[in-house]
C-alpha cells in the first residue's frame, strides 16, 4: 500500500517531471528525473521485495494478563512473540489497544530485524479507563519502506484477547463479608434477621449459600444435601433503578456518576446476595426501558444482573422518573423498595402523579442523584476554564437543589452523591431498611 | 536504509537561489516607485511573518490581495504594463522569491510540497534571469512595469516553442533550455541537491539507523543523469519522440506503482465479546 506521504512524493515527483519538460532545461531534468527514480525506485522495490501481508507469520502468545479489572486498576501485560517466517524482514510488531485502555507504562510496539525462529517480548502495562468489555490486539505487523512511501501490514490472527473491567464483583465482595455472619452484623448493615418463617414451602439442592441449619438432614444423601425452603415474613424485594441517559456521563473518565452508581447498586445486590431471602431486581431506563429484571433470587440470577450492571453504558433518551415508576406500579406484584440512581434530568411534573400511584400500591422509592457539580476536581487557580467551570457548578448545585426540594416535598427520602461515591448513602439506606424498614 | 545524519535543513539549500534572483532583480530595477515597492512589500508580509514566529496561513492573502488588485488596474487601464497596475503587478514578481522563501520554509518536516517548491523556485529564477537579459538587449528602461512585459514575453516564447516541438519542429527558441547567468545554474544545481536530501531525512521520527548505508542516493541520481542524457540524445534527433518517451517511462513507473501497491483486503475487525447474559437479556423485556 502507498502511505500518504508516499502518494504525496509520486505527485511532487510528477509536478517536478511537468517543470522539467517545460524547461527543457538539462540541469532541471537531471534533479527532476533523479527525484522521481528515487521515488519510483523505492515504491518499484519495496513491493517487489517484500513478502506478501500473508508470509509475514508471527506466533503470538499473551502472558501475564488478567482477564477481570476494577476500573482504575493496572494490568501487566506481555507477549511473547516467535517469527514464523523464512526471510529475515525489518518489522514493527505493534499490540493494537482501544481508548479504554490507555498504556500506562512500557510499550506496546517492538521494531527491529526478524530473523527466522527469532523470539522477543513486548511488555507493558494498561489502565483500565471505563467499564466494560476491551479487546486488548490484535498485534498488527507493519513493513515499512526505507522512507514511509509505502507499508504492508498484516493483522495477526487471534492474537486478541478480552479484558473485562468490572466495579469489584459482588459475588467476591459477598465472599470477603462471609466471616461476618458469624456476628450477625457487619458496621451498620445488618445480614442475617431473626425470625425466619415458619411455614414449609419445599425442599430443593443445597447450596453454598444456605443456612446449614436449614438442611433437611433426613432426606440428604451424602453428595446430594436438600434444605427446606420457608416463607419468610421478613422478605424484601428491592429494584435498582438506573438512569442509563447521558447526563450520567458527567465526571472523570471511570469515575463518572454512572460509574459510582453501578458500584453502589453492586454493593446493594451483594448485600441481597449474601442475606436470606431478600430479592432483587434491575430496571435501566433511558427514553425508554432498557433493561428489567424482575426481583428474584439464586446464583444465575445474581450473576446475570452483576454482569449486566457492569456493563451498562450510557445511551440516548432522557431518563423520565414518572414513566419509570409507572412501569414498576405495573410490573411489581410484591412491594418493594426502589433505589433509584438518576441526575433528575427528566421532567419532574409526572412523578407526582404517578409516585402517589406507586405508594399506593405500597412500594417506596428512594432516590440518589449525582451532585454533578462535586464530579469534576477543581482547576488551578488562573486555568483557563476556570470560571466557566465554576459558572456550571453553581447552576448545577442550583439546579439539583430546586429538584431535591421538589422531590423531598412529596415525601421522597434524597440522598445526593459525589464522585467519592455513593457506597455512604446507600449502605445506609439499606441498613435502615432491613433493620426498619424504611430509611 | 535511513540516514542516522538529520538532512533536514538540506531545504535550506533552496534558499541561495531564491535569495540571488531576487537581488538580482533589485539591483538591475532599482530605482523602484512607490506603487511596485508596495507590491514588493505585500509579497514580502508571508515570509515577514514566518520569521517572526507568527505563522499565519491567512497571510499568505496578502500578495494574493495585491495581485488581484494589480489585475484590476491594468485592466481598467486598457492591459499595458507599464502603467501604475502595471508597477504594482511588477513589484508583486519581483517580490515572488519572498514568497517562494516562505512557502518553502513553511511546510512540515518532510513534506513531499518542498519538491514542487524547489521546482517552480528554480523556474522563477530561470525566467526571472531570462527576462533581465531580455530587458537588456531590448534596450528599455529597467523598470517593474517593463520587466513585467519581459516576464510575460519570456513564458509566451518558451510555451510556443514547447508547443512548437510537439508539433512537429525539429528545433525551436526555447529561453529557458540553457542558463545564462552561471552563477543561477550552480545555485539550482544545490537547490535540487537540497530538495533531494531533505528527501532522503527520514520520514518516520522514531526510525532506527539502518546497518548499511543506503544506495538511494547514488543509484537514483545516476538514474537521473542517465535518463536526461537518453533524453538529449533522442531529443537532438527527434524532440517529439523524446518527449512521448519520456511520457511513457514515467506512465509506466506509475502504472508499476498502482499494480503493485495495490490494497489488500480489508481486515476482519472484531469487538469484544458481551457477557452471555447481556447478550440474552432483550432490551424491550420492559414491554
Amino acid at each position: 500500500m502507498i502511505s500518504r506521504r508516499g502518494a504525496g512524493f509520486v505527485g511532487a515527483a510528477v509536478v517536478g517531471i511537468l517543470l522539467a519538460v517545460y524547461t527543457l532545461n538539462l540541469i532541471v531534468l537531471v534533479g527532476a528525473l533523479a527525484i522521481f527514480a528515487a521515488v519510483g525506485g523505492e515504491l518499484v522495490y519495496f513491493h517487489l521485495a517484500t513478502p506478501p501481508a500473508s508470509e509475514l507469520e508471527f506466533g503470538v502468545r499473551r502472558t501475564g494478563a488478567r482477564r477481570g479489572l476494577s476500573p482504575g486498576a493496572t494490568a501487566e501485560i506481555a507477549l511473547e512473540i516467535t517469527y514464523l517466517g523464512a526471510r529475515p524482514i525489518f518489522a514493527e510488531l505493534r499490540d493494537l489497544l482501544p481508548s479504554t485502555l490507555p498504556r500506562d507504562s512500557g510499550t506496546t510496539a517492538l521494531k527491529r530485524w526478524w530473523h527466522p525462529g527469532d523470539r522477543a517480548t513486548i511488555g507493558y502495562a494498561v489502565r483500565a479507563a471505563g467499564r466494560g468489555s476491551h479487546l486488548v490486539g490484535p498485534v498488527a505487523v507493519t513493513l515499512r519502506s526505507p522512507h514511509a512511501l509505502a507499508w504492508v501490514q498484516r493483522i495477526l490472527p487471534e492474537s486478541e484477547e478480552p479484558i473485562r473491567v468490572v466495579p469489584p464483583a459482588p459475588i467476591a465482595r459477598s465472599q470477603r463479608l462471609g466471616p461476618a455472619l458469624l456476628t450477625g452484623m457487619q458496621g451498620r448493615l445488618a445480614l442475617r434477621q431473626r425470625g425466619f418463617g415458619s411455614e414449609f414451602r419445599s425442599l430443593r439442592p443445597y447450596q453454598l449459600t444456605d443456612d446449614l441449619r436449614h438442611v433437611a438432614w433426613k432426606r440428604s444423601r451424602p453428595g446430594a444435601w436438600q434444605v427446606r425452603e420457608f416463607d419468610q415474613e421478613n422478605r424484601q424485594d428491592f429494584v435498582l433503578l438506573l438512569d442509563v441517559s447521558e447526563g450520567m456521563l458527567a465526571g472523570l473518565p471511570g469515575q463518572n456518576a454512572l460509574d459510582r452508581a453501578i458500584e453502589a447498586a453492586s454493593l446493594v445486590l451483594a448485600a441481597v446476595a449474601r442475606n436470606g431471602e431478600d430479592r432483587v431486581g434491575l430496571l435501566s431506563y433511558a427514553g425508554r426501558p432498557r433493561q428489567y429484571f424482575a426481583p428474584a433470587r439464586g446464583e444465575f440470577h445474581f450473576r446475570r444482573l452483576a454482569e449486566n450492571l457492569a456493563f451498562l453504558q450510557p445511551v440516548d433518551g432522557l431518563f423520565d422518573l414518572g414513566a419509570a415508576l409507572d412501569l414498576l406500579t405495573r410490573r411489581l406484584t410484591t412491594n418493594a423498595h426502589v433505589l433509584a440512581f438518576t441526575a433528575l434530568d427528566g421532567p419532574l411534573a409526572p412523578v407526582r402523579p404517578a409516585h402517589l400511584k406507586f405508594r399506593s400500591r405500597g412500594h417506596h422509592l428512594y432516590l440518589f442523584p449525582p451532585n454533578r457539580a462535586g464530579f469534576y476536581p477543581p482547576l488551578p487557580e488562573g486555568r483557563a476554564g476556570e470560571l466557566a467551570l465554576r459558572w456550571a457548578e453553581a447552576e448545577e448545585r442550583a439546579r439539583l437543589g430546586r429538584s431535591v426540594a421538589e422531590l423531598r416535598a412529596e415525601g421522597i427520602p434524597v440522598f445526593p452523591y459525589d464522585r467519592r461515591g455513593a457506597t455512604g448513602p446507600v449502605l445506609t439506606a439499606y441498613g435502615r431498611l432491613r433493620a426498619w424498614g424504611l430509611a | 536504509m535511513r540516514s542516522p545524519v538529520d538532512v533536514e535543513p538540506a531545504r535550506l539549500l533552496v534558499l541561495p537561489v531564491l535569495g540571488y534572483s531576487f537581488l538580482a532583480l533589485l539591483l538591475t530595477l532599482v530605482p523602484i516607485s512607490g506603487l511596485a515597492l508596495a507590491g514588493i512589500l505585500a509579497a514580502a508580509v508571508p515570509l515577514a511573518a514566518l520569521l517572526a514566529g507568527r505563522s499565519q496561513s491567512a497571510l499568505i492573502f496578502a500578495p494574493l490581495a495585491a495581485w488581484l488588485a494589480g489585475v484590476l488596474l491594468v485592466l481598467g487601464e486598457g492591459g499595458a504594463p507599464t502603467t501604475p497596475g502595471g508597477e504594482l503587478l511588477g513589484g508583486l514578481l519581483l517580490g515572488a522569491p519572498l514568497v517562494l522563501a516562505a512557502c518553502v520554509l513553511w511546510p512540515a518536516r518532510g513534506s513531499p510540497l518542498l519538491l514542487p517548491l524547489t521546482g517552480v523556485a528554480i523556474v522563477d529564477a530561470m525566467t526571472n534571469s531570462a527576462a533581465l537579459a531580455r530587458l537588456g538587449a531590448g534596450g528599455l528602461a529597467a523598470t517593474p512595469g517593463n520587466y513585467l512585459g519581459a516576464f510575460l514575453s519570456v513564458s509566451s516564447d518558451q510555451l510556443g516553442g514547447w508547443a512548437d516541438l510537439v508539433g512537429g519542429a525539429s528545433s525551436a527558441p526555447l529561453p529557458l533550455q540553457l542558463f545564462t547567468d552561471p552563477v543561477l545554474a550552480s545555485l539550482a544545481l544545490l537547490a535540487l541537491v537540497g530538495a533531494f536530501l531533505a528527501f532522503v531525512a527520514p520520514g518516520i521520527p522514531e526510525g532506527e539507523p539502518a546497518d548499511r548505508p543506503s544506495p538511494t542516493l547514488i543509484l537514483s541520481a545516476s538514474a537521473g543523469a542517465l535518463a536526461a542524457a537518453a533524453f538529449e540524445l533522442v531529443a537532438a534527433g527527434a524532440p517529439r519522440f523524446a518527449l512521448l518517451g519520456l511520457a511513457a517511462a514515467v506512465v509506466a513507473v506509475l502504472g508499476a506503482i498502482l499494480l503493485l501497491a495495490r490494497a489488500p483486503p480489508a481486515p476482519r475487525v472484531r469487538t469484544a465479546p458481551a457477557p452471555r447474559s447481556a447478550d440474552r437479556t432483550p432490551a424491550t423485556s420492559a414491554r
